[in-house]
């Protein structure tokens, strides 16, 4: 075969053989490989600078590479040592890729590259250059695809994470606004607690993702008293009162109630108590703390999977606005309390002033009156002027005492302790310096209602039809009374000019409180010449409160 | 008082009981040995007979292989067992093996070369290897070697045979006996340890252009199925008709030869083809691109490869006499010789060792890299003369 056919033939082949690589290493790999067995050379490097790229001929991790580079430097024939062989023929040729690096051969025997050799080691650096800087390149692609996987993972994990990061801010959101609900109760009016603990049971058990949720109170006798709960209907509902026979391992309820803190139980397999055996499998209570005093319990309970951890955490908003509420609650039945015993000292002392009155001063003047009046008649009517001076002493008497009346039935109208509110009500009409109408419904003269409730009435009416001739400038008062269900209204109404301020007849805020303490209201609608309505709601029988219970 | 280095082979034919221990009595006439290796039929119980020699050896570093015939001073043989000994304070060796070398056959070649001994005291060195010739691509483990070792350490060996059923082949590595393995011994000696290598065949007709290989597959020649272009070139008429085993015995005689730059042609056996594709399997890769012909050879020019192999083992011992040689000669050649041809080659052998004792067996493959890069054959005779 020529030499120039032989030449084609090992670069085609060295072309083959290189062109298999998958990378730059191994390409530098194959080339010097590819190399060697082309030129039956012992050795072949691929050196760049003082770096070895790739090499075959010397033991493991021995190559000179100094040498190695110093034949790559020559840039023509020259000597390197063969192992086992010795000195020997080496040649150098500079390769593009990477820059300024040779492929370098080395063989033993006595012959030096031919010119096809030379010219097949040229196309071999040539073919191994090229393969290298694609293979560089595709290395390169590699790499940034790699970084831009990366970046894109990277991306995907922070948008887990800020999704994670909005998840709990909706949960907080959530949260948050569930608080408000109840604060919102919480601090309205009228305040009622078991609207409160019911808020409270249905948002903590929908917040903390329970299956059941429940308030209770604790009783001094060691029961609990289910204030609200959602869940379980079927075995406990609001006013119920029952034992807690669980054991404080084994039951979060008399766990709170021993210790005072929250408990825990995920393991029902093992619990007591009411919930036992509702399918829970996990419970946490916490304690509701009313002015330093465990007052009850917060609970909640899954069926599914055991409570989150932070749940006895996330649970200590709710307890605390429940304690609010209670204290609130407590407060507003201790100022109810006490304000209907100052209402009632005060009518206790009217009564007794009204009664002095009748039974002292009136009596005395009514004696002195007619006294004076025998007085004068036994004085001879030569002494007209001593009978004149005692017919006046006698009239002034009277006077005096018609004011005397007057004064003790604004203290306590004698006729309301007599009569009742209808008979009352019509005597303050009577003399009422405005027309007044009047609609008792059916309201006998013979029904009477508890006291307290007619003193507030007749006071009401009293004060409104006196600021109505006084104010309104109306040319009609109208009296409504309807008693039914065990709830007396009264409406007071006007034709006037309304614009009536609350805050200016302290009248009807004195008697505001009066009302407050028996648990009704008074509401006065006055718009800017709409006339003025007073309304009055009272409860007539006391009926079992559903309040807190004071201690 | 033996030498400081000694040299011992042990046949024993496969028809006698206690073949393996009659063998290696015979190789360890002293108690010094430092490496065995057994050549052993496939015929035999080969665990049985490894046990026999190890029984009689101890703990003497083994290794070892299956054969497509064994060769001993007496002459070639069939169903025999072959062990030679090498012992004496003037060798250093260790032995290495690696298993399942099938997945990362260069990796398998590069972990036993680590097994030669660092002596500075015994210049002469040498891997001998003895691998699965069925496990893929064996240029690729002499590249492993190779790149652990560098130009410094010759490397020599054959593949292992199964009696030409191209189906299993055993390593032996002590008392084990492996499949799909690499074993080695790496010696270090006083004396030199010469190489020699030949083929004998020569080009016939036109060359073909490899168009498509994948390692050790041919898949097309001058783009055609490579099948059909190599019977074409032939001459054999009748192709569609050929059974596998008729190709095969064919190819026996016919290898492939890869055009080198000594002239030399590297040979590639052809082991079998494929017919759903139309394809060849060779021992070792074929690249792509190369330029292929039909090589042939017959008694006389194989006898002279013999001859020539011999000489240049011999000529690398600086004059000195072989204590013994080893010899990987490949089956195929066996194919071209005869039964009456392979006896006149062992004779050749024998004297051209000078009565020393030869071993050796009939390979799938074998291993020579003295110079150069390359270092995997096909076709032909390897020896390794131990001074």
């Amino acid at each position: 075969m020529p030499a120039s056919a032989w030449s084609a033939l090992q670069l085609a082949e060295f072309v083959a053989v290189v062109s298999e690589a998958v990378t730059e290493a191994s390409a530098a790999l194959a080339a010097v490989e590819g190399a060697a067995e082309a030129l039956d050379a012992e050795v072949v490097a691929i050196v760049c600078g003082d770096e070895l790229l790739a090499s075959v001929g010397y033991p493991e991790g021995a190559a000179p590479v100094a040498e190695l580079a110093a034949v790559a430097r020559a840039g023509g024939p020259c000597e390197l040592t063969i192992p086992g062989t010795g000195p020997s023929h080496a040649t150098g040729v500079a390769i593009e890729h990477p820059p300024g690096a040779a492929l370098i051969v080395a063989r033993s025997g006595p012959h030096r590259l031919s010119p096809e050799e030379a010219g097949l080691l040229l196309g071999m650096a040539r073919v191994a250059s090229l393969t290298m800087r694609m293979l560089r390149l595709l290395d390169d692609e590699r790499a940034a695809r790699a970084e831009s996987d990366r970046q894109a993972s990277e991306n995907a994990r922070l948008l887990a994470a800020l999704t994670e990061r909005q998840a709990q801010l909706e949960r907080l959101a959530a949260e948050q606004a569930a608080l408000r609900r109840v604060a919102t109760l919480v601090a309205g009016q009228p305040p009622a607690a078991d609207s409160i603990f019911a808020a409270v049971a249905e948002e903590a058990f929908r917040l903390l993702g329970a299956d059941v949720g429940g308030v209770c109170r604790f009783e001094p006798d060691g029961s609990v008293t289910v204030a609200a709960v959602r869940g379980v209907n079927d075995v406990l509902s609001a006013g119920n009162r029952n034992p807690v026979e669980g054991e404080p391992g084994r039951c979060v309820i008399k766990a709170v109630m021993r210790t005072g803190h929250s408990a825990r139980v995920d393991h029902f397999a093992q619990a007591s108590g009411p919930l036992a055996f509702q399918g829970i499998i996990s419970a946490v209570a916490s304690p509701i703390v009313v002015e330093g005093r465990v007052w009850g319990a917060i609970g909640v309970g899954s069926r599914s999977a055991p409570l989150p951890a932070d749940t006895e955490q996330r649970m200590v908003d709710f307890t605390e606005l429940v304690a609010t509420a209670v204290a609130n609650a407590e407060s507003r039945a201790q100022l109810k309390a006490s304000r209907a015993r100052i209402v009632a000292a005060a009518d206790q002392t009217r009564r007794k002033i009204e009664r002095d009155l009748h039974d002292g001063l009136q009596q005395q003047l009514v004696t002195l009156a007619v006294e004076l009046a025998g007085l004068r008649d036994a004085v001879s009517s030569e002494r007209q002027d001593v009978r004149r001076q005692l017919s006046r002493l006698e009239r002034e008497t009277r006077v005096v005492l018609d004011e005397l009346r007057e004064i003790a039935r604004g203290v306590h109208p004698a006729i309301l302790s007599q009569g009742g509110l209808g008979p009352a009500i019509k005597a303050l009409a009577r003399r009422s310096a405005l027309p007044v109408r009047l609609e008792l419904g059916e309201l006998g003269e013979l029904d009477r209602l508890p006291e307290p409730v007619e003193v507030a009435a007749y006071y009401v009416v009293s004060e409104a039809l006196t600021n109505t001739a006084k104010h309104a400038k109306a040319s009609v008062a109208q009296v409504d009374l309807d008693v039914s269900d065990g709830r007396l209204r009264l409406s007071i109404n006007d034709d006037g000019v309304g614009g009536a301020d609350p805050a200016r007849g302290s009248g009807i805020l004195g008697l505001t409180d009066r009302v407050e303490a028996l648990g009704g209201t008074v509401e006065l609608i006055s718009p800017a010449g709409g006339g003025t309505s007073l309304v009055l709601h009272l409860p007539i029988a006391r009926r079992p409160t559903t309040t807190p219970r004071a201690s | 008082m033996p030498s400081s280095r000694w040299f011992a082979v042990g046949s024993a034919d496969g028809s006698e009981p206690d073949v393996g221990a009659r063998a290696a009595e015979e190789a360890l006439p002293y108690d010094d040995a430092k490496l065995l290796v057994v050549f052993c039929s496939p015929s035999h119980d080969v665990p049985e007979v490894l046990r026999q020699i190890t029984a009689r050896s101890g703990g003497v570093p083994l290794i070892g292989c299956t054969t497509a015939g064994e060769i001993a001073t007496s002459g070639p043989g069939e169903a025999s067992v072959v062990v030679t000994a090498l012992g004496g304070d003037g060798f250093a060796i260790e032995t290495a093996v690696a298993t399942g070398v099938s997945n990362d056959l260069r990796a398998a070649g590069a972990s036993v070369a680590r097994c030669l001994p660092s002596r500075a005291d015994r210049p002469h060195r040498a891997l001998l290897l003895l691998t699965d010739g069925l496990a893929g691509d064996q240029a690729q483990i002499v590249r492993g070697a190779y790149a652990v070792l560098g130009a410094g350490v010759p490397l020599v060996g054959g593949c292992a045979g199964d009696d030409l059923k191209m189906t299993r082949t055993f390593q032996l590595y002590g008392d084990r006996v492996l499949t799909d393995s690499v074993v080695a011994a790496g010696i270090t000696s006083d004396a030199p340890l010469g190489i020699g290598v030949r083929h004998g065949w020569r080009r016939v007709g036109e060359p073909m252009l490899v168009t498509s290989s994948g390692g050790n597959r041919v898949y097309t020649l001058d783009d055609r199925p490579a099948l059909d272009v190599y019977l074409e070139h032939l001459g054999v008429v009748d192709r569609a008709n050929m059974s596998g085993e008729e190709v095969t015995r064919t190819a026996l005689t016919h290898p492939l030869g890869l055009s080198r730059r000594s002239g030399e042609e590297q040979v590639r056996f052809i082991g079998g083809a494929r017919f759903a594709d139309r394809s060849l399997s060779c021992i070792a890769e074929v690249p792509r691109g190369a330029l292929a012909w039909i090589m042939e050879g017959d008694e006389q020019s194989v006898l002279s490869a013999t001859d020539a192999a011999c000489g240049d083992s011999l000529a690398a011992l600086d004059g000195r006499s072989p204590l013994g040689m080893l010899a990987f000669d490949c089956i195929a050649r066996r194919g071209v010789l005869g039964d009456r041809g392979i006896k006149t080659e062992v004779d050749r052998l024998a004297a051209t060792a000078r009565g020393a004792p030869v071993a050796g067996f009939y390979t799938y493959g074998e291993i020579a890299r003295t110079r150069g890069f390359y270092g995997f054959h096909n076709q032909t005779l390897v020896v390794l003369s131990i001074a």
